[in-house]
C-alpha cells in the first residue's frame, strides 16, 4: 500500500522538491548580490522596512535564515502538505477507488495512518534534501552554516508543516474531491499567519513557531515550538481518524 | 419429479468442493438503511444460501447497491443485522472482508498504476493471495499482462476486477452490476468464468444486475427488492415451475360470482377478464389448482397453461396492481 | 461436446428440466449411448455457460430415474437402455394426449359417432401404411 501512494504523489514531490531546491540556492547564494543592491537602495525606503532590512542583512546567517527558514521554507513546505493532505482521501471519492480500497480486510484507521505517513515521509525529504543543500551551497559561497542549527530547524520545520498536512487530511475526508479541502486548509493556514504581519501579535501567529531564530543560531533549544507544533500536528490527525471512522460512502 | 433440492452433490462426483461449513453465506435480517429521513433499505430479510449463484433484482434506485454497500461496511445499517459466514456486518466487518471478494460497477481502478502494481498493492491490503490464480485468469481474459490500468477498455478493467477479487480466495464474491457496459462477447466471458471457475470452486456468488436474461442463465437462485423491500427470494427453478399463467375460456360468459369465487382461491395471484376469457397468474401448488379448475360448475371450452420466464415474472411482482399477496 | 444440447435460459421451463429432458431425448434416439460418459458438470457449465447447480440438479434426477450414473473416478456414465421404460411413458403421455383430445371433442359438440368415423379413418390410413410397410 505504501509503494502506491508514493507512486500516487510522485509529480507533486518532485515539483515542490525542485522549486524548493531553487529556493534554497537563491537564499543561500544571492547574499553578497543582495546586499550591494540594497546599499544603493536603502536610502528612498520608509523607516522600519530600513530596520527590518539592516537587521534582515547584517549577517549571512540571519540572511539565509530569513529567507529560507523562516519565509520561503514554510510556504512552500506548507504548500505541498496541503496539496498532498488534500488529495489523501477526496481523490479517491473522486475516482471511485475508494470503494476498492474499503472492501478489502483493512481498518480505516490504518488506511488513514498510512496515506498520513507516506505523505508526512515525503515532506521529511523534501525538508531535508533542501536544508543539505542549504549547507552545501553556503559552504560554497563561503559561509558555512552551523549544522546544528540546521538540524534542529530542519526538524522543527517538518514538524510544523504536519499541522497542514493533518488539517488537509481532515478536510479531505469531508469533501468528495480535492479543491474544497485545499481551499479551507489554505485558508485557516493564512489566518494563523495573520497575526504575524502585526508588530505585537507576532505570538499568536502559528506559523511564526515553525522556525526560531534562537535555535538557528544556537543560542537556545526551541522547546515551546517544538511543543506546540507537536500539539498542533497531532491534533488535526486525530480529528480525521474519527471523522474518516464514522464517514459512510 | 424431485422438488426442492438446493445444493446437492452426486454421489461420487468430487468435481464440487463440499458445502461450507455454514449452510447460509448471507443472513440479512429486518435491515434497515436511510438516506437522511429516506429509507433505501426497509425491513429487508432474506438469506444467500453457500455455493450457490443468487441473484439480486431491482430496478434502479431500488436499494441492491445501499444493500451491498451496508455488506461491506460502506455505510453502517439504521436498523437491523446481517451476517456473512457467521460474522456481524456491523461489528466484525473485517473478518467479513477477508472472506468477500467485490467487484463494483463502476470499476474504478487506480490508473496510474500498472497491472503487476495493482497486483502487489493489492496483495498487501489482503489476509492471504494467490497470484498464481490471478495471473491464470488474465491470461483467460486476454489481457495485456503488463499495461497500465488506464489504458484498458471498461470491459477489461471489469475483468481485471475480477481477476483482483479472487487473487484473495474469497469465499464470497459480491459483485455490484459488473457487466455493466461490457459488449456481449466480454459479457460472455465474464459470465462463464463465473460459472466455470468460480462457481465450479465451491464458492458462492451473489450478483446484483438489472439484465434478467443474464440472471435467467446463471443463478440457482434470485431474490427481487423494490423501493427496499424484498418482493421474493427463491430458488429460480421453483419460481418457474411454481408459477404460471392460466388462461381459462369459459363456454358461456361467467357471473361475477364465479371470478370472485375464483380470486379467493389461494394459489391465485392476480386475475384479470375479458368476456369469457380469464387470465390467471397462479402460485403455488398447480395440481391442486387445476384439479379444482377442472371441477368448476362453469363449463371450460379450454385451459392453457403457459409457462412464465424470469422477465415475465418480474414485470408481474412489478406491477403495483397485485392481490396483495 | 455434446452439440445437441441446446438449452434456452429464458424460457419458462426451468434449465434443468429442459437438460433432463434432451438428453432423455438423446438416450431414446440413440445420440447418447449406454456406457457413453456424460461430460462433467465443470465442463457443461462452461459449455453451455450456466450454474453447476443447475446441471447436479439434472443428472440428479437423471439418476432417481436410473438412466445414469456416477462413478469414482471415471465420470458420469450412461447406464442400461432403458427404452423400454421411457416408451411406456410416451405410450401414457400419448394415452393422455387422447383423453384431452375426445374431452375437447365433447366441448366442441363433436358426436360420439363423428368422431368414431374420424378416428377410424385415421387408423385406416396410418396403420394400412404399417401393413404396406411390411408390418
Amino acid at each position: 500500500m505504501v509503494a502506491k501512494e508514493f507512486i500516487e504523489a510522485r509529480w507533486k514531490a518532485i515539483i515542490c522538491c525542485l522549486l524548493a531546491l531553487a529556493l534554497v540556492v537563491v537564499s543561500t547564494a544571492t547574499y553578497d548580490l543582495f546586499k550591494s543592491v540594497l546599499s544603493g537602495t536603502s536610502s528612498q525606503m520608509p523607516q522600519f522596512l530600513q530596520q527590518q532590512v539592516q537587521q534582515f542583512t547584517s549577517s549571512y546567517s540571519l540572511y539565509v535564515w530569513g529567507n529560507w527558514f523562516a519565509k520561503n521554507g514554510p510556504e512552500i513546505m506548507a504548500a505541498l502538505a496541503i496539496v498532498l493532505g488534500s488529495a489523501l482521501i477526496a481523490a479517491e471519492v473522486n475516482k471511485g477507488t475508494i470503494f476498492y480500497l474499503l472492501g478489502k480486510p483493512i481498518s480505516r484507521e490504518r488506511v488513514l495512518l498510512t496515506k498520513y505517513a507516506v505523505s508526512a515521509l515525503i515532506l521529511f525529504a523534501v525538508t531535508v534534501l533542501s536544508s543539505v543543500v542549504l549547507l552545501v551551497t553556503s559552504a560554497l559561497v563561503g559561509y558555512s552554516q552551523p549544522i546544528g542549527g540546521v538540524v534542529i530547524s530542519t526538524l522543527l520545520l517538518w514538524l510544523g508543516v504536519l499541522f497542514p498536512l493533518g488539517l488537509a487530511l481532515m478536510f479531505s475526508v469531508l469533501f468528495k474531491d480535492a479543491l474544497w479541502p485545499l481551499i479551507c486548509a489554505l485558508t485557516i493556514i493564512i489566518l494563523t499567519a495573520i497575526p504575524g504581519f502585526f508588530p505585537n501579535w507576532g505570538a499568536w501567529s502559528l506559523p511564526g513557531y515553525w522556525s526560531s531564530q534562537a535555535a538557528y543560531l544556537g543560542q537556545a533549544f526551541p522547546a515551546k515550538e517544538f511543543i506546540i507544533s507537536l500539539i498542533a500536528a497531532v491534533l488535526p490527525l486525530i480529528l480525521a481518524i474519527i471523522l474518516f471512522r464514522r464517514q459512510e460512502y | 419429479m424431485s422438488e426442492e433440492k438446493s445444493t446437492s452433490i452426486v454421489p461420487g462426483n468430487n468435481e464440487l468442493r463440499p458445502a461450507h461449513g455454514q449452510t447460509a453465506a448471507i443472513e440479512i435480517h429486518d435491515l434497515v438503511v436511510k438516506y437522511g429521513s429516506k429509507r433505501a433499505v426497509d425491513g429487508l430479510t432474506f438469506t444467500v444460501p453457500t455455493g450457490t449463484i443468487f441473484g439480486f433484482l431491482g430496478p434502479n434506485g431500488s436499494g441492491k447497491t445501499t444493500t451491498i454497500k451496508t455488506l461491506l461496511g460502506f455505510r453502517q445499517p439504521d436498523g437491523g443485522s446481517a451476517r456473512v459466514f457467521g460474522y456481524d456486518i456491523a461489528n466484525q466487518s473485517l473478518q467479513v472482508r477477508a472472506r468477500i471478494g467485490y467487484v463494483n460497477e463502476t470499476n474504478s481502478l487506480y490508473d496510474y498504476l500498472t497491472i503487476p502494481q495493482l497486483c502487489a498493492f493489492s496483495r498487501s491490503l489482503s489476509r492471504e493471495w494467490n497470484q498464481q490464480v490471478v495471473d491464470r485468469y488474465i491470461e483467460v481474459f486476454g489481457l495485456p499482462p503488463r499495461e497500465k490500468v488506464g489504458h484498458l477498455s471498461k470491459g477489461m478493467k471489469s475483468q481485471l476486477a475480477l481477476c483482483l477479487a479472487l487473487g484473495s480466495n474469497p469465499d464470497l464474491l459480491i459483485l455490484d452490476e459488473p457487466t455493466t457496459g461490457l459488449d456481449p462477447l466480454a459479457r460472455h466471458e465474464f459470465l462463464n468464468t463465473l460459472v466455470s471457475e468460480v462457481a465450479a470452486e465451491g464458492k458462492t456468488i451473489f450478483f446484483s444486475s438489472h439484465i434478467l436474461s443474464e440472471v435467467e442463465a446463471v443463478a440457482d437462485w434470485v431474490a427481487i427488492i423494490r423501493v427496499g423491500k424484498l418482493v421474493l427470494c427463491e430458488e429460480l427453478d421453483h419460481l418457474k415451475q411454481t408459477q404460471k399463467v392460466i388462461k381459462l375460456t369459459y363456454i358461456d360468459l361467467p357471473p361475477v360470482s364465479e371470478i370472485e369465487r375464483l380470486r379467493s382461491l389461494p394459489e391465485v395471484m392476480s386475475l384479470a377478464q375479458e368476456g369469457r376469457s380469464v387470465r390467471l397468474i397462479a402460485h403455488g401448488d398447480l395440481d391442486t389448482l387445476m384439479q379444482t379448475l377442472q371441477a368448476r360448475p362453469y363449463a371450460l371450452r379450454e385451459v392453457e397453461t403457459v409457462d412464465l420466464n424470469l422477465e415475465d415474472l418480474f414485470m408481474e411482482y412489478m406491477k403495483e396492481s397485485n392481490n396483495g399477496r | 461436446m455434446p452439440n445437441w444440447l441446446d438449452v434456452n435460459p429464458r424460457s419458462g421451463v426451468p434449465i434443468y428440466v429442459q437438460l433432463v429432458e434432451q438428453i432423455k431425448h438423446a438416450l431414446e434416439v440413440g445420440i447418447l449411448q449406454t456406457g457413453e460418459q456424460l461430460p462433467t458438470v465443470r465442463q457443461l457449465a462452461s459449455e453451455l455457460t450456466i450454474a453447476p447447480n443447475t446441471i447436479v440438479k439434472a443428472y440428479d434426477e437423471l439418476a432417481n430415474l436410473g438412466l445414469i450414473e456416477s462413478r469414482q473416478g471415471i465420470g458420469t456414465i450412461v447406464v442400461a437402455n432403458l427404452d423400454g421404460r421411457l416408451h411406456a411413458q410416451q405410450q401414457e403421455a400419448l394415452f393422455q394426449r387422447l383423453q384431452v383430445l375426445v374431452r375437447d371433442a365433447t366441448h366442441l359438440g363433436i358426436s360420439a359417432e363423428v368422431l368414431s368415423d374420424r378416428f377410424a379413418a385415421a387408423k385406416k390410413q396410418f396403420y394400412q401404411q404399417q401393413y404396406e410397410q411390411g408390418g
